[in-house]
Parts: structure tokens; C-alpha cells; sequence
């Protein structure tokens, strides 16, 4: 594998001149990958490459990388590593114009802007992880999706982590649609959306790790709006790239858990909320809830639906949203916060509220997402 | 620099490449044996083995993943790169935080016993939470060649709280992940940790083989030298290879003459003295002072108990041995032999080391035959 990343030159020279504004850019890229909780020293510095007419900067925590580029003018070939934190605080404080980088003996970096100059010491980049190579594109995604169903899906990824397979998002692709799911085994969150994935035979399944998702995020917000992002996979490893930035991520092995056993089938008890009167009301409603459950109850009746809550310390909350129900009574309870963080993601609108009995699963619907299939899936509190 | 360059135990090596040739590695391996017979060695060599790129079941020592690996046969650098990285005054919270972990290779960690501060490293490095935790992190993660493996040494240094969050690993076993643990015994791991893992026992190795790899790899150590070395290892090649010969024995003979004196039965200032210089030799873990005790214990043992041919495992102290086992009985052998067991039990609960000898050797005199009416054999 001829990965820039394990390529070694001979000679230790390198030198190039980068725009401040385009370099501190790329930095800010590396930021939410570079490691700075570890005694692996090689991990917080970034592998900088200096090839052709590009400089190409990685970073990397074993687990993701992070691979991105900018023009600059480049004297010398070559490569080096910088501490990634120290290299960004300093890019940041310089004023703009162009920044001079050359790579001295025993790993000594200096750096040049204008008349001031800095002098930092990296590591040996052989001691830099060797990174792998993009493989050819499987699909291309676009940006907006791929961030639309991170984001309907992320918050409800477990925080436990001896829960390993729940720790990250299942993306689903299909020739014609896309999906993600995540949960933390409390609640589960599944948005789906209409998507032509050209050059896609069968189903493909891939768990991406929590942190993968949030970096990209980040990249499909960095991205212009219509831009399209190349998804690729090998054995172990899942890539995205957006232009010139490469995310690699190893794959989270185990089995995702079988998510369409959980879905609900038979929620025929309705009753359609708008989405900032019933966010309100929980709010309001769970300050008094108690504290460690955040149980609220929601009992739905033909005078609509009755928002409760009560705690031995704090006293008790009633709310009464008048609403059209036709069905037979019932009274569920929910965890609160739980049904915050998907008022957040969802659209604004109306919002369906489908239940079965206290002891199912409840469903909820916002149905003015247009573009997204999107469904949410909270197990019932004993209250 | 393949399999065939380690010595000894030819099963264990013969049983780990069959299960990598055919690809059926299981998910946790045990090693135990003395300390200094190869089991950190064998282990990075298995690591080798599973990244090599090109064999499957032997390493050719020349791949970039070999290479790399390599690197961890001497992870005391690693240990002060990664103590430096975290800085000396970190706190307890900051251990957690940022565990110490060697790492050389993507996909091959060492995770050692953190002696928290480089300059002023604790009494007893533990494996602690933050290192196991971020183990079980990773371990769930595929691989970027064909398997991670966690060389896990001084096993036997998890607390409780520490190993059952590494059995949730064990429980669970990533597909693509070997864990192998290093312990100096069977018995200082839980049971549920044992059961969950593949275990080999390393043996020692002949006097005569150590010798020869003595005379192999250091050769420019004085023959005798290395005979003596050879033999105080107890077949531990490590041991031998990195043994200073005359501190060595310079050790063995104090602890031998802290028994001499405690079995005259007389001059208790003298004992003080010899046990504190003991105690407060900051070179020798006490441990590895329990375990000389131990030897030259087991060697009277085998002298007063009347055995034909005794096999000493102090043979350079013979006429000492043969002259205090004639002052001394088997009883008051067993004594102290019990006595350094609880010692050695005491030191876990962090018994001051310095006033245990004391109290041992106390004992000990007051129930020397040579100091009242012998004790009925």
C-alpha cells in the first residue's frame, strides 16, 4: 500500500510557503480528530507532506484520520510532523499574509511570518501511523443528506461504553434509499430518505462510530450545499471524502442489533401534537419531574392530552393540550429528555404521537418532513 | 529474527503458530511462568506474527509491521515518552484520563503496570481503569491489517474493579482482537478471568540452555560469570541476560546472613541493622528480596530435611548453607517459610516492609534451637 501517509523520502528537507487563511482552514479540520488525551506522543502531531504544488496535512487517533490539502508553494519536497495543538494556536495568532515552514535537523520546525519567527520541535515521521489509502468510490452521497440523517439519528447513540456496538450509527444504503439508525437500547432513532445510490448492487450495512459521525458532520456543514461526498469501505476501514478532505474511520465490529423487531407495528391510538406546543409543555412540565427518572405521563383522552408530572421533593406539573383523540383512553410514561432531543432534531410542525398500550413502545412521527422518513421509538416508563 | 529465535517451551510456540496458520486465534491467551523466561517476548513475537504481511504463521522480522512491533522488546523508552507526554505533576484524574498505553503499530498495544511519574514512580505501578478502559474501546474496532492484539503485562496488577471490566472484554470477545495477559501465576488473577482465556504455562529452562544463550548474546561477560548467572536465573533467560552477577550474589549473601544471625538466636542490633540495609535498598524490588529468601529457605529446607543429594539453587553458598542448616530444623525452616508468605501477603496490603523483616526475624530467633531448649523435631 503506497499511502502518502507510509511513504518515506529520503531526504529530511522540506520548506513551502502557505497562506495563513488557507492553512489555519485545514488546521481547524484536524482539530476534532488530533488526540490530545493520550501518552502516545506521535498522536498529537500532524503528518505534513509537501508534494507538488499541495501541501496535504493528517491527523490521526488510531481509530479516525483525518487527511486534508491546501495550494502552497512548495521549495522542497518533503515531510515532517508538528504538535497539532501548538501549530494551530500559533497559525491563529499570526497576522495574514504567508507563513514560511521548513523542516530542520533533529525535527526542529521553523516557522516564518514576515520578521517573526518560531521554532518547535516534531517527531520522527516514520513514528506517524501509516494511514490507508482511499479505494475507489463506492457511491456518492450528497452532503446535505448524509448531515440530515447524522443528525436525526446521532443523539440517541448510547453513552455507555461497555454497550460497544451501540456506540455508533447503522448506515443503511440501498440502490434507492438511504438510512441511519442509532440506539441506546432505551430509544431508537431511524430516518430514512429517498436516495439513488448509483453503482449499488444489494443492501450494505456499516456501523460508524460516534465520533466518525460528528466529524462528518462537520464536513458536510463545511461543504458547499449541493456538493456530494464519495463514500467508500474496505475490510476495516470506512472512508469519506468531500473535495479534498479524506475522513477515514475504522469499521466498529460486533452486531448492530436487530432494530426492525423493535419497530411497532400495531400503534392505531394517534393523536397529532405541533411540535413547539407539545416541546413546551414537556419542558415546562419536566422541571418538576423527578430527577433522576424524568418521568412525565401522558394520558391521551377524548378532552385531549394531559401532560403530568410529580416528584416527593419538588410537588407536581399538569398540562392539558386540547386535541382531537377518537380512541380508548390511555396513559403512557416517557422519559423526557428523551423526547426533547427529538423535538430538536425534527422539523417543525405537527408531530404524531402513536402508542399502543402502557406497556409498548411508543412511536413518534413528525409529518412535515418532507424529505426524510423519520421515525423515533421511546420504550414506556412504569409511572 | 522469526519464532525460532526464542527459547525454550517449543509446545507453546509450536501451539501458537498452529492456531495462527490456521487462523483460528483465540480471543484470550494467558501466560504465566517465572518472571524472565520470555513470556512479554513471545508474546510481541505472536503480535509480530499476526501483523507480519508476508508470512501467517512466523514473522519475517523485515516488514514494516514487524518493524514497528519490534519496537515494543524494549518498552522502557516508550514508558518515559509516554510518562513525559502526561507530565510529572499529573494528578490522579489525569492518570485515568490519559493512560499510559506503547504503542508502535496501529494495531498492536502494550499496556504495562503505570508507575504514574517518571522521576519518582510509584512503590507498586498498577494496570489501571483508564488503560483497560481504553482498550475495551478499542478493541471493538477492526483492524487495519488482519488483528489487533493488547499484550497486557503484570496481569496480576488489576484490582478487582480494574479485571472485571477487563472480563466484560472476555465476555464479550471482539472477532478480531487477541488479548494476551502476562501474570507470574495462575492464582493472583480471578477465576472468571482464567476461565475465559487460553492458558500456557512457560517452564524454565535448563541451567545449560540459559548458559548457552548467555554465552550467545552477551558474550562478553566472564564464563564464570555466566555460569553463576545461568544458575541463579532458575532457567529465566531474561533474568540471566540482565542479572549484575556480584550484586546478585552480594544480595543472596545478606539475606543469608540475616537467617544466620536470626538463628543464633543473639545480637539483635546487628539483625536491625543488616534487615534495614535490606529493606532500603531501593535497587531491589522487595519482592524479588522475598523471592532470594524463598531459595535460600528452599535450599536449607533440602539440608536439614536430610536429602541425599540436594539440588541447591545456591550451590555458590554451599558451606554457608551446609553450616547454618546444622544449627537450625526443618520446624524452624517451615517457620520461616511461613513467615515469608505472610510477608508477602502483607506487602499487598502495603505492610511496612522494614518492620515486617523485623518482626520475621524476631521470631525467628526467639525460636532458634541455638537460643533456649530445643523445639521437639
Amino acid at each position: 500500500m503506497a499511502a502518502p501517509g507510509t511513504a518515506r523520502e529520503d531526504n529530511q528537507a522540506m520548506e513551502f510557503s502557505v497562506s495563513k487563511s488557507a492553512l489555519l482552514n485545514e488546521l481547524n479540520t484536524t482539530q476534532g480528530v488530533v488526540e490530545r488525551k493520550t501518552t502516545i506522543p506521535i498522536l498529537s502531531n500532524l503528518l505534513v507532506e509537501a508534494h507538488g504544488s499541495r501541501l496535504t496535512i493528517t491527523a490521526t487517533d488510531l481509530e479516525l484520520s483525518v487527511r486534508t490539502s491546501c495550494e502552497a508553494k512548495i521549495k522542497k519536497e518533503g515531510a515532517g510532523t508538528i504538535p497539532a495543538k501548538k501549530l494551530l494556536d500559533l497559525v491563529r495568532l499570526l497576522p495574514e499574509g504567508d507563513i514560511k515552514i521548513k523542516l530542520l535537523d533533529n525535527h526542529w520546525v521553523e516557522i516564518v511570518s514576515d520578521k517573526k519567527k518560531y521554532k518547535m520541535v516534531g517527531m520522527a515521521k516514520e513514528n506517524f501511523p501509516a494511514i490507508p489509502a482511499m479505494p475507489h468510490t463506492l457511491v456518492q452521497i450528497p452532503a446535505e443528506t448524509l448531515a440530515g440523517l447524522i443528525g436525526r439519528t446521532k443523539f440517541a447513540i448510547s453513552m455507555e461504553e461497555s454497550r460497544y456496538t451501540l456506540n455508533g450509527g447503522l448506515m443503511i444504503l440501498k440502490p434507492d434509499t438511504l438510512a441511519m439508525v442509532a440506539t441506546d437500547g432505551h430509544r431508537l432513532a431511524l430516518a430514512e430518505t429517498k436516495q439513488t445510490l448509483a453503482g449499488l448492487n444489494g443492501e450494505m450495512r456499516v456501523l460508524i462510530p460516534k465520533k466518525a459521525m460528528d466529524e462528518v458532520e462537520k464536513l458536510a456543514g463545511a461543504s458547499a450545499d449541493d456538493a456530494k461526498m464519495d463514500f467508500a469501505k474496505d475490510e476495516s476501514h470506512i472512508f469519506f471524502q468531500a473535495g479534498h478532505r479524506l475522513l477515514i474511520s475504522r469499521i466498529l465490529t460486533g452486531q448492530f442489533p436487530n432494530y426492525e423487531a423493535v419497530l411497532p407495528k400495531e400503534n392505531n391510538r394517534t393523536v397529532v401534537l405541533g411540535r413547539t406546543e407539545l416541546g413546551d409543555a414537556v419542558r415546562r412540565v419536566s422541571q418538576l419531574a423527578d430527577q433522576r427518572s424524568r418521568a412525565v405521563k401522558f394520558a391521551v383522552s377524548s378532552e385531549g392530552v394531559e401532560i403530568s408530572a410529580q416528584s416527593p421533593e419538588y410537588g407536581e406539573a399538569k398540562e392539558i393540550i386540547e386535541k382531537e383523540y377518537k380512541g380508548e383512553p390511555l396513559a403512557i410514561g416517557f422519559n423526557a429528555q428523551y423526547m426533547l432531543d427529538f423535538l430538536a432534531a425534527s422539523a417543525e410542525g405537527p408531530i404524531s404521537i402513536e402508542l399502543k398500550d402502557e406497556q409498548s413502545a411508543g412511536q413518534l412521527r413528525p409529518l412535515a418532513d418532507e424529505n426524510y422518513n423519520y421515525r423515533y421509538i421511546i420504550m414506556p416508563m412504569r409511572i | 529474527m522469526p519464532f525460532s529465535d526464542f527459547h525454550g517451551n517449543p509446545p507453546i510456540v509450536t501451539a501458537l503458530r498452529g492456531a495462527l496458520r490456521t487462523a483460528r486465534v483465540p480471543h484470550a491467551l494467558l501466560f504465566t511462568g517465572p518472571r524472565g523466561v520470555g513470556k512479554f517476548t513471545l508474546a510481541r513475537m505472536f503480535a509480530q506474527a499476526a501483523c507480519c504481511e508476508r508470512m501467517t504463521d512466523d514473522f519475517c522480522g523485515e516488514c514494516p509491521p514487524c518493524l514497528a512491533i519490534a519496537r515494543l522488546a524494549d518498552p522502557q523508552p516508550l514508558v518515559e515518552q509516554g510518562l513525559t507526554e502526561r507530565g510529572e505533576s499529573a494528578d490522579a484524574a489525569m492518570v485515568e484520563r490519559m493512560p499510559l498505553i506503547l504503542q508502535t503499530h496501529p494495531d498492536v498495544w502494550a499496556l504495562l503496570p503505570d508507575p504514574v511519574r517518571l522521576r519518582t514512580p510509584v512503590a507498586r505501578p498498577l494496570l489501571r481503569m483508564g488503560q483497560i478502559r481504553a482498550m475495551q474501546r478499542a478493541a471493538y474496532f477492526a483492524p487495519q491489517g488482519r488483528r489487533r492484539v493488547f499484550l497486557l503485562d503484570g496481569a496480576e496488577t488489576m484490582r478487582w474493579e480494574v479485571a472485571n471490566v477487563c472480563l466484560k472484554i472476555l465476555e464479550e470477545p471482539p472477532a478480531t482482537s487477541t488479548i494476551i495477559l502476562i501474570a507470574p501465576s495462575t492464582g493472583s488473577l480471578p477465576l472468571t478471568i482464567l476461565s475465559r482465556c487460553m492458558q500456557f504455562h512457560f517452564a524454565p529452562l535448563d541451567v545449560a540452555d540459559v548458559e548457552a544463550l548467555l554465552r550467545e548474546h552477551a558474550p562478553g561477560q566472564k564464563p564464570a560469570g555466566m555460569k553463576t548467572a545461568a544458575l541463579l536465573s532458575e532457567g529465566s533467560p531474561g533474568l540471566a541476560m540482565a542479572m549484575n552477577v556480584d550484586a546478585e550474589t552480594q544480595l543472596r549473601r545478606d539475606a543469608l546472613r540475616i537467617l544466620e544471625t536470626a538463628a543464633s538466636g543473639r545480637g539483635f542490633s546487628q539483625l536491625f541493622t543488616q534487615t534495614a540495609a535490606l529493606a532500603k535498598g531501593r535497587e531491589t524490588p522487595f519482592d524479588q528480596l522475598l523471592a532470594v529468601f524463598y531459595t535460600l529457605l528452599t535450599d536449607l529446607l533440602e539440608l536439614t530435611a536430610g536429602v541425599t543429594q540436594p539440588q541447591l539453587r545456591n550451590p555458590q553458598l554451599k558451606r554457608e548453607l551446609e553450616s547454618l542448616s546444622r544449627a537450625v530444623n526443618t520446624p524452624w525452616v517451615e517457620q520461616a517459610i511461613r513467615g515469608i508468605d505472610e510477608l508477602a501477603a502483607g506487602t499487598k496490603r502495603n505492610l511496612n516492609r522494614q518492620l515486617g523483616l523485623d518482626a520475621l526475624a524476631t521470631e525467628l530467633a526467639a525460636s532458634s534451637p541455638a537460643s533456649g531448649p530445643a523445639p521437639q523435631r
